[in-house]
């Protein structure tokens, strides 16, 4: 799926859509959204009122490990350490806390920049147990993100929502009037013709 | 008839158009000094301006007609929302201040949304309390023509609208309606968006003109802007306010950004040559911005007299 390679925006009203088309366009490319989203589908009726949202999302990036950024090094025999040798220095800061949260503040040193240290009874076991830990989820900040650009195009007024959102889709209606099941089933069509695109 | 002006270029030898325009029978309404340079607001009588034009190429100055000068317009948007920023209201209300006017911006409480959407009491008055009043809505027709109607129809100061869509006329109860500028989630800069401002401009401009001519057929007993010279005479605590407009000029009276409760009767009691108090030629009120005054200059038909 190429980004944004389907961009709708509809409504009854023509010069309402386009001017909604704009501020779609404005708020995704402020929250860096544009190559996230694959396929997106808006539709506005203020007669209603209703506001419908549907994307699908774009496979992105795997969550990354410790494995995915550093080496892992038992210490010399009798020494009570594991050793982590950093070659990515992207995440360093969240290894770091996650590496406290895990194995306790007193446990963790960081003798320079690109080392650091677990004092540990058990090296072996923990030298294994570490690699799979995980340090960053990209997808994680992506729906955050995602969240946000939604409270920022949905009309302000719209405060009674409904969403369903997994790895690959995200479905949303928003309205000031209790939200009506016929729009939920529009929601859920606009998407599967989505996907059959 | 005095002719609003804007005068922008250096501070050396500003002095000069200062002295000039109170020799002539003007007033200066707003210095302002950026660096090395001044934009000053001032009125000028009608049939002096080539002294100032005069003035003004000698000192290598652009002088331009500012028609908003001496108003006070209130901007409302239906929310100023963190999460809507930029929000085009800033833009419009800035683009009003280029003019001469004096803007304040505010967004509703409860203004949001179509059948939910409402005005307090407050802001009402608030509203009334300015001259001119500007509501940027936003895209849809049927929620500038259907809905939104509530949040002005009670409003006593005329109403301009913005939005989107180019109605051919204006949404019920409001005086003028100005397409083009609906929602916009960037800073106006594009053609159709500076256009569309300057077309609000001009309305607004065709609008406080009615609103003169209204004045005109009861004139006020003091011009505001000689009121404001005889402040700022008077009353020496104005030359301390921090406010970049310490005396916000209006069509019918002044906003005087001073506490009300200090300095209500040093204001009553400002004298006039003639011999006349304030207070017996205008209210003294409390304002609704802060703890400010607000002066309501009462017509001709009251007082029996002009000054």
């Amino acid at each position: 799926m190429e980004p944004l390679e389907v961009f709708r925006v509809e409504s009854p009203d023509k010069t309402g859509a386009e001017a909604y088309e704009s501020v779609s366009r404005d708020v995704l490319s402020d929250l860096e959204l544009t190559t996230t989203l694959g396929r997106l589908w808006i539709y506005i009726d203020p007669a209603e009122p209703v506001f419908i949202f549907c994307t699908l999302i774009r496979s992105g990036l795997p969550p990354v490990c410790v494995r995915d950024m550093a080496e892992i090094e038992v210490g010399a025999p009798g020494v009570d350490e594991v050793s982590i040798n950093i070659f990515n220095e992207e995440y360093v800061p969240q290894l770091l806390s996650a590496l406290r949260i895990k194995y306790g503040r007193e446990n963790i040193e960081q003798p320079d920049r690109k080392t650091m240290t677990i004092a540990t009874k058990d090296p072996s076991e923990v030298a294994k147990e570490v690699a799979d830990v995980i340090i960053a989820d990209p997808r994680r900040e992506i729906e955050s993100r995602l969240a946000d650009a939604l409270l920022r195009i949905t009309p302000e007024g719209f405060r009674v929502r409904h969403h369903i959102s997994t790895e690959s889709e995200m479905l949303f209606v928003a309205s000031e009037d209790p939200i009506k099941p016929e729009w939920i089933k529009k929601a859920e069509d606009m998407i599967s013709e989505l996907k059959e695109d | 008839m005095l002719e609003p002006i804007i005068y922008e270029g250096g501070v050396f030898k500003h002095n000069l158009v200062t002295e000039l325009v109170e020799d002539l029978g003007g007033y200066i309404i707003q210095t302002n000094f950026m660096q090395t340079e001044v934009r000053i607001q001032l009125l000028c009588p009608h049939e002096d301006m080539s002294m100032l034009e005069d003035l003004a190429k000698e000192l290598r100055a652009k002088i331009t007609r500012a028609p908003l000068t001496g108003t006070d317009i209130i901007v409302i948007a239906p929310t100023l929302a963190y999460h809507h920023l930029p929000h085009h209201a800033c833009d419009v209300a800035e683009y009003m201040r280029r003019f001469g006017a004096n803007t304040t911006l505010i967004g509703l409480a409860r203004g949001v949304g179509r059948r939910i959407a409402q005005i307090s009491a407050k802001e009402r008055a608030l509203a009334d309390e300015h001259d001119l009043a500007i509501f940027t809505f936003g895209n849809f027709e049927d929620c500038l023509t259907k809905e939104k109607y509530v949040l002005y129809k009670d409003l006593e100061v005329p109403s301009i609208i913005t939005g989107t869509p180019e109605l051919i006329k204006a949404p019920a109860y409001a005086k003028a309606y100005v397409g083009g500028l609906g929602r916009i989630a960037h800073r106006l800069k594009g053609e159709n968006e500076l256009t569309a401002l300057d077309k609000l401009a001009e309305v607004a401009g065709e609008c406080l003109d009615e609103e003169r001519l209204d004045i005109a057929k009861d004139p006020l007993t003091i011009q505001p802007a000689r009121l404001m010279s005889e402040i700022k005479e008077q009353v020496p605590a104005i030359n301390k306010s921090l406010s970049p407009a310490p005396i916000t000029l209006q069509l019918k009276g002044a906003r005087i950004k001073l506490p009300y409760r200090e300095y209500k009767e040093a204001i009553e009691n400002m004298t006039f040559e003639e011999g006349t108090t304030l207070k017996e030629i205008a209210d003294v009120l409390p304002s609704y911005v802060r703890d400010y005054l607000v002066i309501r200059i009462l017509p001709k038909s009251v007082t029996g007299f002009v000054m």
